[in-house]
């Protein structure tokens, strides 16, 4: 009971770390890159199809489907799993890890797990708030400057979006957010001892983390459209 | 956060400055551009590819509900060239690189071998510093040549393979959406982007303090805020990039 | 190039510091600082951690400018200077940092001929420093950390300093190593006479070496003078210092 508690305090401590903080700067990334997809999609049925009708379904199912998932999946990766990855490996060198086995205490459970929990839990939040930042900001452009209104668009938002996209945007968020945190506390906990091993292990967490999400995006796409 | 900007700002002038006192740095520039490519095409081209190909299932998806798969190719390609090509490359670059050179600027200047380069009289700036810089930025344009054409034929096999289309009817469409404006366009964009990956991991690094935590924190912010300030720059960059290049509506 | 060892002997700089105030924020390690480096002689700088005798040194050499005050060398101000003669001075004074500071990058030959790139005093200062000429070839962490601190040395030495500062060269280390390291610094001022500062809390060491004292704290100068002034100042930390052993 005391062990769970524990873990509950320290996952909630985490999620402070890694998700509230991370949540700035990825809504002020998301709301942008609304911004953008907005205008790149209409700039691209104009060339295409000569009118701007189509711009808020496909802009809906874009974002609910990849951008709004793959940017704060992006973003955390390369700030957290840094963060993650530096923070154990600081703990290794400062001998931490042996003074908790001295005390029986193991760093599987008193920090990689809460560490791991609080990620899915950090990024499937983020994802959800992501989504809704994005395609509110899309909104926006098209009615400021594609001439739409805001009922038009989100009725044709609904006709084009279902219940099943948002619930496979909450599964991808969720094996990246469990999956990330794995490779950066490998990483970590396997670092050189000095000042460059830190630094590396940093570094290596989050490119392959990267190349592994969007590999799995991939895969997971692949497999629900094919 | 200003006050850091404002040191930002100035450690590129002292950048440039040095670059310009000592012109014979881009010979070494060169030999850092090389070196970085040739570390970072690997996951670049693997990547590429990949982002290519989930693209195409994106837009083949949604763009059949419309009939108008005839587009997948233009489409694909342009958002490619234009916007998410130059994104995730320096995604990477600054994955990769750019934490790899904070990382490794902030070692040497916690164990005191950047004040070391100084007091033998070599300035530590000129030695260490412009190679890196304008290093990221030459590679940034040559990984986006490669990168791009990872991404194209990794869209293109999906086409083939599982949209069932030839390569003919891929490529049919590209002419429409992509001019050579729009590869200008995408090149701007990358080297914007590799100036800021840059500046951000050569300053993080460069002024890192307290050994191995303070390089740890190096690396970290340098993930943070290369990417704060890509997003940042894509947004604001999109139409003046457009107007210089020539690609507008 | 020759080494040429009596030459280090000959020059005198002369390097003092004028009332000299440097803060960063609320702290503020040098607080009204004067005092002037002796020619050919061992000076230590004592003070506890944190008191600003790691900034004291990069003043020396123009890493860090003060607030206010005046570090002068041979009569002219480092604020005054020029990128140029900022270099020439570094040039005349080697620090020797509490890490060895090898650049990791390259070989232990290259790295000693870093400052002079010229490569025909190498092996003259290998020997000087009793290292064996075989390590040469070899990058500094496939050497022991005894090996790289003396390295260091060198390194410095092949710009042919006329001043050695040294950056807290026994902190951390056990007291067998912390011997080694003061019979270098007492044989290079036997053998070349250079005059060398030394920025440490160990007064194991100072007592042994040092020619003159100069105990700092909260940025002040508290004491000041040959050992023995030092031994019978009234001062309390000075007497703290005294009873503990260290700082």
């Amino acid at each position: 009971m005391n062990l769970l508690m524990k873990t509950k305090i320290e996952v909630l401590n985490y999620i402070e770390d890694v998700g509230v903080g991370s949540a700035p700067i990825i809504i002020l990334a998301t709301l942008f890159s609304g911004m953008i997809v907005s205008n790149e999609i209409a700039w691209h049925m104009q060339k295409a199809l000569g009118d701007y009708s189509l711009i808020p379904g496909f802009t809906a199912q874009f974002i609910f489907r990849e951008l709004g998932i793959a940017v704060p999946a992006l973003l955390l990766i390369s700030k957290a799993g840094a963060s993650i990855s530096a923070t154990v490996s600081n703990m290794k060198i400062s001998e931490q890890f042996e003074a908790m086995k001295i005390f029986g205490l193991s760093a599987r459970t008193y920090v990689f797990f809460p560490i791991w929990i609080a990620t899915q839990i950090s990024l499937i939040l983020l994802t959800l708030m992501s989504l809704i930042s994005t395609l509110m900001c899309a909104a926006l452009v098209a009615v400021l400057f594609y001439g739409f209104t805001w009922g038009e668009y989100f009725n044709a938002v609904r006709e084009f979006l279902h219940f099943s996209d948002l619930a496979l945007a909450m599964v991808k968020a969720w094996v990246f957010g469990a999956l990330f945190p794995l490779i950066a506390i490998y990483s970590g906990y396997n670092c050189d001892s000095s000042a460059e091993g830190v630094g590396r292990a940093a570094t290596s967490s989050v490119v392959q983390g990267t190349i592994v999400t969007i590999v799995l995006d991939f895969i997971i796409t692949f497999v629900f459209t094919a | 956060m200003i006050a850091r900007l404002g040191q930002l700002s100035l450690f590129i002038v002292q950048i440039h400055r040095a670059l310009f006192r000592n012109l014979s740095l881009v010979k070494r520039i060169i030999t850092v551009t090389a070196d970085i490519t040739l570390q970072a095409l690997p996951t670049v081209m693997f990547s590429g590819a990949f982002v290519g190909a989930i693209l195409v299932l994106q837009f083949n998806e949604v763009l059949s509900q419309y009939d108008a798969v005839s587009f997948l190719g233009g489409l694909n390609t342009s958002a490619l060239i234009r916007e998410v090509g130059p994104l995730i490359i320096s995604f990477l670059l600054a994955g990769k690189v750019g934490a790899y050179i904070a990382a490794e600027l902030g070692t040497m200047r916690v164990t005191d071998q950047i004040d070391a380069i100084d007091c033998l009289g070599t300035d530590s700036v000129e030695y260490l510093v412009v190679p890196r810089f304008f290093g990221i930025i030459g590679a940034s344009q040559i990984l986006l040549g490669f990168g791009l054409m990872a991404g194209v034929v990794g869209s293109l096999l999906i086409a083939i393979y599982v949209c069932d289309m030839n390569a003919l009817q891929f490529a049919g469409s590209i002419p429409r959406f992509v001019s050579i404006s729009t590869l200008i366009s995408g090149f701007i964009r990358s080297a914007l982007y590799g100036f800021i990956v840059a500046s951000v991991s050569c300053f993080e690094g460069f002024f890192a303090t307290n050994g191995s935590r303070g390089v740890g924190i190096a690396v970290t912010r340098t993930a943070i805020f290369t990417n704060l300030y890509i997003v940042i720059a894509n947004a604001l960059s999109s139409q003046w990039i457009r107007l210089l290049s020539g690609d507008v509506r | 190039m020759r080494l040429e060892l009596k030459r280090l002997q000959g020059i005198k700089l002369n390097i003092r510091f004028e009332s000299v105030y440097k803060s960063f924020g609320p702290k503020k390690p040098l607080n009204g600082i004067t005092f002037e480096i002796p020619h050919g002689k061992n000076l230590f700088i004592l003070g506890k951690s944190g008191t600003g005798k790691s900034v004291l040194l990069k003043h020396a050499v123009g890493l860090m400018m003060p607030d206010e005050g005046r570090i002068s060398v041979d009569g002219k101000s480092t604020s005054d200077m020029n990128r140029e003669e900022i270099i020439q001075l570094r040039k005349k004074c080697g620090i020797i940092f509490q890490n060895p500071a090898l650049f990791d990058f390259l070989n232990i030959e290259e790295n000693i001929a870093f400052g002079v790139e010229d490569h025909s005093g190498v092996d003259e200062l290998l020997r000087l420093m009793d290292l064996p000429l075989d390590i040469k070839r070899k990058k500094p962490r496939e050497i022991s950390f005894g090996m790289q601190k003396r390295v260091a040395i060198a390194r410095t030495l092949a710009t042919k300093p006329d001043v050695l500062l040294f950056d807290e060269p026994t902190t951390g280390l056990d007291p067998t190593s912390r011997d080694a390291v003061n019979d270098w610094i007492d044989h290079l001022h036997e053998k070349l006479g250079v005059t060398q500062v030394v920025v440490s809390h160990d007064m194991v060491s100072a007592k042994r070496l040092a020619h003159e004292v100069i105990i700092l704290d909260q940025g002040k100068i508290v004491a000041q003078g040959a050992w023995d002034v030092i031994q019978s100042s009234p001062h309390p930390i000075v007497k703290d210092f005294m009873r503990a052993g260290f700082l």
